[in-house]
């Protein structure tokens, strides 16, 4: 599942996952309080299945990333699941409040198109 | 601003109200040694205390209190001593007040005048002191702005740009080739427009997070370390440009090794971006001077003339054209911040033509 709300960089994380012939199926929401409803439903209905992974961008509406991070990590059913937060900030507090708050993976979003699909090596790291 | 009255003899005390009164001043009488610490705590403008009232256990809770003050308060106390000539005991007792704050002695008996004189006084000073706070308090707001600001650039301003990046990469990529030799070039600037925000950005990011370093003394590290992470990073440039770096004895300083790698790069990073036609030279040093480490860069580069010897080091402040030598004209500003940060001073000589020497130091 993938937690962004910039169009242009969803389909950055599409292009990345054709680029590396994952095989994935990419459930996109657009800001943190629908992330939060999701995570709420699967610890409420044990039949809804619970994402392998998460892409979690930092800054987007509603709710901040950290907010859903936190959400996850106290979740009962995706508490596990590794979340990679993905950000325009390299931002050394945003990073260490990222790692304290559980995140297994940190993707500083970078300027170039090629540089950008790394993030399908990441996210094929995690899935296997 | 109250005045706080502490006296044992309840007649005393009212005594001193109707004198502080009279000036059209708020008074409040402590019952207790115990209540002048609760009402001190809860704000005045001075105290006036009898000296008998306080009894060693007293001074003591007073002496803490007094060291638990925030840095902009020095909270005035007036302190009425016994008549009659001065024993040993209570000359070490004066002695002992006086160090521990501000405290102004006054042997009794007093006239009315002399109190209010005094008391005058005390709340002179401490509207001296509430001014000071607020001046703080804005100052602290204005750190705060800056801070969330640098966040706001770091996410915010960053995110449209990136995308720019991107996608006129992806243009280029994929629709260059329907592009005319004009349309190419617009391409092009467009490109190195958005590269420019983006270095400007990071740069005015590094700027104001070196404004906000934390007022504390870190452990002392080997300035070879940062030294050495600064040189690594400018290694292609370094290879490119064929300088020669020689670098003396390094010593260890207190600073956090990131912020002394931010300097070495920008000022190491600008004698290869100045440098002449002849090969080039970087000389690296550190001596101890007085209190504090010098640390000098000497370069054989183009030099700076005399008249901008002080602006080089201004936000956005830029000798050339971008065209001319690449940069955002950030990179002393940084050094100037951080260096300032830790207390210490930077500066350079020159002779334009011959070389520059940059010079900071940092306490020791």
């Amino acid at each position: 599942m993938l937690v962004e709300d910039s169009e242009t960089d969803v389909f950055l994380v599409n292009e990345a996952i054709a680029a590396h012939h994952l095989d994935v199926d990419l459930q996109v929401v657009t800001d943190g309080e629908q992330a939060i409803r999701v995570i709420a439903r699967i610890d409420a209905d044990e039949n809804v299945p619970c994402p392998q992974l998460f892409l979690l961008d930092l800054n987007i509406p509603r709710t901040s990333g950290f907010e859903v991070l936190a959400r996850l990590r106290g979740s009962q059913r995706c508490a596990l699941v590794p979340v990679i937060v993905m950000t325009s900030s390299n931002a050394e507090s945003d990073r260490a409040e990222s790692g304290a708050l559980g995140a297994t993976a940190y993707f500083p979003k970078p300027s170039g198109y090629e540089a950008f699909l790394k993030i399908g090596e990441v996210i094929r790291g995690l899935l296997a | 601003m109250r005045v706080l009255i502490l006296a044992p003899v309840g007649r005393d005390s009212q005594l001193l109200a109707d004198t502080i009164s009279a000036l059209n001043i708020d008074t409040q009488i402590a019952p207790g040694p115990e209540n002048l610490m609760t009402m001190l705590g809860e704000g005045a403008g001075a105290a006036i205390v009898a000296d008998e009232a306080l009894s060693a256990v007293h001074v003591q809770s007073l002496a803490s209190w007094l060291s638990s003050q925030p840095p902009w308060s020095d909270m005035p106390f007036i302190v009425l001593t016994s008549a009659g000539r001065p024993t040993p005991e209570s000359k070490h007792r004066a002695r002992e007040l006086e160090s521990l704050g501000n405290f102004t002695l006054i042997e009794r008996p007093v006239r009315p005048e002399t109190v209010q004189s005094a008391v005058r006084s005390a709340l002179r000073a401490r509207s001296r002191q509430y001014e000071v706070r607020s001046r703080q308090e804005a100052l602290l707001r204005a750190n705060a702005d800056l801070e969330q600001f640098a966040h706001s650039a770091s996410h915010d301003l960053r995110e449209p740009i990136r995308s720019i990046a991107v996608y006129t990469e992806l243009l280029a990529k994929h629709y260059g080739h329907l592009l005319d030799p004009k349309g190419k070039e617009f391409l092009g600037f467009v490109q190195s427009g958005t590269q420019r925000m983006e270095t400007l950005l990071a740069d005015l990011l590094s700027y104001t997070q070196a404004s906000s370093i934390p007022d504390e003394t870190p452990e002392p590290i080997s300035a070879r370390g940062p030294l050495d992470a600064a040189l690594e990073n400018l290694a292609g440039a370094i290879r490119e440009s064929g300088a020669a770096i020689t670098v003396g004895e390094m010593p260890a300083i207190r600073i956090r090794p990131r912020h002394l790698e931010q300097i070495f790069q920008n000022l190491v990073g600008n004698a290869i971006k100045y440098r002449k036609q002849d090969p080039l030279h970087v000389h690296l040093t550190a001596r101890r001077q007085n209190s504090h480490w010098l640390f000098c860069v000497e370069d054989n580069g183009i030099g700076i003339a005399a008249e901008y010897r002080e602006t080089v080091f201004g936000i956005f402040k830029r000798l050339h054209t971008s065209q001319a030598y690449a940069g955002t004209g950030m990179g002393l500003a940084i050094c100037q911040r951080i260096v300032e940060r830790y207390r210490g001073r930077i500066w350079l000589e020159s002779e334009p033509g011959r070389g520059s020497t940059f010079l900071f130091t940092i306490p020791a």
